[in-house]
């Protein structure tokens, strides 16, 4: 027999399922620089040139924190391009852990969005649109020369770059002596004498941070100024196509993995709901903040559950006939407003012993109840109206008692 | 009671753990929780798709009026129709029962099983027996559905009559002759009884001038002889009549006496009668026979404590329901009433053979603080030796009845007095 709970929790599941594939058929191929994408702003002819090569090739669309968890960094290559959105605190110290384990990185970028993390290799992205004289139908396509480690040597077609300032690491790629970046964005070259001043000279586009990470076994950080080149629309442009696959090759000399991060773009409609409901799905549980508050809260629940959980009746009889009960004798001993019936009881037993009745008591004067109590301490008690303590009390009625009878 | 599902602390905790092995297993990216708590759920799911099938209970039992001291026995028999897992029941019985043999809780597994027990009914009262209540909980013993199956039965337990023991004993209460008592036979009385033919000796005014003129024929009325002897019974059943254990206090004794006096004067054709005072008086007037000796016991069966009316009071109103000259027993542990010998004196102005029967209260509590002599008992105890003086000096019969002497002996205590 199948209880209720069961066809609920069902009937849930499989909602959930439904939705979540849903969701990810909705997340593939929209938005740009996304690998599912295939306008001419997306990576699908990349995604597929590199599964073609042989590699593994994953998607990320959720956060970058995730390559905490990956096994093998060293056989792996994390393709950051172009982010639409600044990397997380977390998700920095994600990608630097990634690098120090033996992790592979390109990172692609000419908005300055990767500076912060780009800061943790003595990598910049300066702002600014890099012109050259070396253009190709415009002034945005931008030509460079590249030579990777004598591997591969051409020429790339870039798209509105950028340039990198560095203090170490191996240029790979860079522009001639004509090269001059709009810092003001107006389009026009401002001489020297301007605030700023946007002067001639060779710019870096492509830097290895570490270069002999073959031979000291580390990671490996690639920081190329220009996204574009790996685009649908770019990769088949002069050399791009050759460079991205040697420079694959580069970092993974026998193969493996290439994780290309889709979740620093936004996606469109329904998508980018889903997007940003598994990124901060895994930001929870990858936060190492938030870590420590999901524990903690966590543990908290589930103790005021505990506490609060109200364990089921146990089943057995409850006899209650040996309940007692108690009236006269609830207060167990004498206090001063007992000093009353105490005269009484004194007075009564005088009367009763002497076999008078109420009325002919009370026409007796003091001297004959004196006479008939016969007992000077008591008689003073009877008369007095001093307060008693209640051991005094107590001495005064254990006389009685024996007096009494 | 609806039906319910309950989850015991077992399944509450086995949960928890489990969730803590996901979320662990989340926080640290660890495969090996991540398997345990799966294990955890699926043993949860599987665990929550099995349950005994509902049983049907049917309940026996030997007797359903019985007097204090009885034993009653019970049969439960459980008739499950299969399933996975264990069926709990418990037969519910009222707080005022005791299990003597067998238990009226009980695990078992589905099928027919039958459960036995007996339990005995020290105290007086109306007790509910049932419903029976089963909880069908799953092998694991994580949750259990309840429901109730059965009626709610009630047993009637009347006081303890000692009168068959002491009809052994004495052959006979001396009667008092002031009240009447209809005998079913022509005597001597006021209610009309038949018509017979006239005959000289009778009295003038017996003669039916209706019967006269119907018949042109002398004839009188014959009434009922009547037999004379009136107790009244005042029974102080107020709050403070309760000290003591719930078996033995003065409310307890004062009823087992009045059970067991009434029903040895109404077995030899007297009437009795009962002025219940608590938190309110009820007064049930003088009757004979058998019929009337099952209502008194059933308002002494159902008396509560309760209240504190006092004796005074007491009297003052039901003076009107107390035939002339009828012999008058006050049921009372004499306490907590400063009225006392104000009602007793009425009583006696009036002409009643008062008889005091007093279960000595403050004996019982000390008996419950383990015979302890304190100063308030001294004080108690005092007060109320005098009273007890008092009112035998004013001409009432006194029996002070301390907790060790029985019902026997205080009813032949008072009719050695006659």
């Amino acid at each position: 027999m199948r209880s209720r709970i069961l066809i609920v929790f069902t009937i849930v599941m499989i909602v959930s399922l439904m939705v979540s594939a849903v969701m990810l058929i909705l997340t593939s191929g929209k938005g740009a620089y996304t690998s599912f994408d295939g306008s001419w702003e997306g990576l699908s002819d990349l995604r597929d040139h590199l599964d073609d090569e042989g590699y593994d090739v994953k998607v990320l669309i959720s956060s970058s924190s995730l390559l905490l968890s990956e096994e093998d960094p060293e056989k792996t290559v994390f393709l950051s391009l172009g982010p639409e959105r600044a990397y997380t605190l977390t998700e920095i110290h994600a990608i630097g852990s990634f690098h120090e384990r033996g992790g592979r990185l390109i990172m692609a970028d000419d908005t300055g969005r990767m500076d912060p993390l780009a800061e943790r290799f003595d990598v910049g992205f300066p702002s600014g649109q890099l012109y050259d004289e070396n253009f190709q139908t415009n002034p945005s396509f931008v030509r460079v020369d590249v030579n990777l480690a004598d591997r591969f040597s051409g020429t790339l077609l870039l798209n509105k770059p950028s340039y990198l300032i560095h203090s170490g690491g191996r240029v790979i790629a860079k522009t001639g002596r004509s090269a001059w970046v709009d810092r003001n964005g107006n389009g026009l070259r401002d001489f020297d004498n301007t605030t700023q001043g946007e002067p001639l000279g060779e710019k870096t586009i492509a830097v290895i941070v570490d270069p002999d990470f073959l031979s000291l076994g580390s990671g490996c950080a690639v920081f190329i100024s220009d996204p574009s080149l790996f685009l649908n629309e770019m990769i088949d442009q002069k050399d791009n196509r050759k460079f991205i696959s040697s420079l694959i090759s580069y970092l993974l000399p026998d193969g493996g993995t290439i994780v290309i991060d889709d979740g620093v773009h936004q996606m469109d409609g329904a998508a980018s709901v889903f997007q940003r409901g598994v990124f901060g799905f895994v930001f929870l549980l990858s936060d190492v903040n938030m870590k420590i508050i999901i524990g903690s809260m966590t543990v908290i629940i589930i103790s005021a559950f505990a506490y609060l959980f109200d364990p089921p009746e146990r089943l057995e009889h409850i006899c209650l006939l040996d309940r007692t009960g108690l009236a006269e004798l609830a207060e167990l001993n004498l206090t001063k407003q007992d000093v009353t019936e105490i005269k009484k009881i004194i007075l009564d037993r005088v009367r009763v012993r002497n076999s008078l009745s109420v009325d002919d008591f009370s026409k007796l004067g003091w001297d004959d109840i004196r006479k008939m109590i016969d007992d000077d301490r008591l008689y003073r008690f009877v008369r007095s109206g001093k307060n008693y303590t209640v051991e005094q009390l107590e001495r005064i009625l254990v006389e009685v008692t024996g007096w009494g009878g | 009671m609806g039906r319910v599902s309950v989850f015991s602390r077992k399944a509450m905790g086995y949960g928890a753990a489990t969730l803590a092995l996901f979320i662990l297993s989340l926080v640290l990216s660890s495969g090996l929780f991540l398997m345990m708590s799966l294990i955890g759920m699926a043993v949860i799911l599987l665990s929550l798709s099995f349950i005994p099938r509902k049983p049907e209970v049917t309940r026996s039992m030997d007797s359903d009026l019985i007097h204090e001291g009885d034993e009653v026995d019970v049969e439960l028999r459980v008739q499950g129709k299969g399933g996975l897992g264990q069926v709990e029941i418990l037969d519910r019985l009222s707080p005022t029962l005791r299990i003597q043999n067998g238990n009226n809780h009980a695990f078992l597994s589905p099928g027919e099983r039958s459960v036995r027990y007996t339990f005995g009914s020290p105290l007086r009262g109306y007790h509910d027996i049932g419903p029976t209540h089963v909880r069908r909980w799953d092998p694991l013993w994580f949750w259990y559905r309840e429901d109730e199956y059965g009626e709610k039965k009630r047993i009637t337990t009347f006081p303890e009559r000692t009168s068959a023991d002491m009809r052994r004993m004495l052959k006979g209460p001396n009667k008092q002759r002031p009240g009447d008592m209809h005998l079913r036979r022509v005597g001597p009385g006021k209610e009309f009884y038949s018509i017979r033919d006239y005959v000289t000796t009778d009295p003038f005014h017996t003669i039916n001038w209706k019967a006269y003129a119907r018949t042109r024929k002398l004839q009188v009325n014959q009434y009922e002889a009547e037999s004379v002897t009136d107790l009244m019974f005042i029974l102080d059943s107020r709050m403070v009549t309760r000290a003591g254990t719930l078996i033995e206090n003065p409310l307890e004794r004062s009823i087992r006496f009045c059970a067991s006096l009434a029903d040895l004067y109404l077995t030899t054709s007297n009437r009795v009668g009962l002025i219940n005072y608590s938190s309110s008086v009820t007064v049930l007037k003088p009757e004979g026979g058998t019929n009337h000796l099952t209502k008194l016991l059933h308002t002494l069966t159902d008396i509560t404590p309760s209240g504190y009316h006092t004796l005074g009071a007491t009297v003052n109103y039901s003076l009107a329901y107390i035939p002339p000259d009828s012999r008058v027993f006050v049921l009372s542990p004499l306490s907590e009433d400063p009225t006392i010998k104000e009602g007793i004196k009425k009583l006696l102005a009036r002409g009643h053979n008062v008889v005091i029967v007093s279960p000595s209260g403050v004996e019982f509590e000390r008996s419950v603080i383990e015979g302890m002599i304190t100063p308030r008992y001294l004080l108690k105890k005092l007060s109320r030796i005098n009273l007890i003086e008092d009112l035998r000096s004013m001409g009432a019969r006194v029996l002070d009845w301390p907790p060790e002497k029985d019902v026997l002996w205080a009813v032949q205590e008072v009719l050695s007095w006659d």
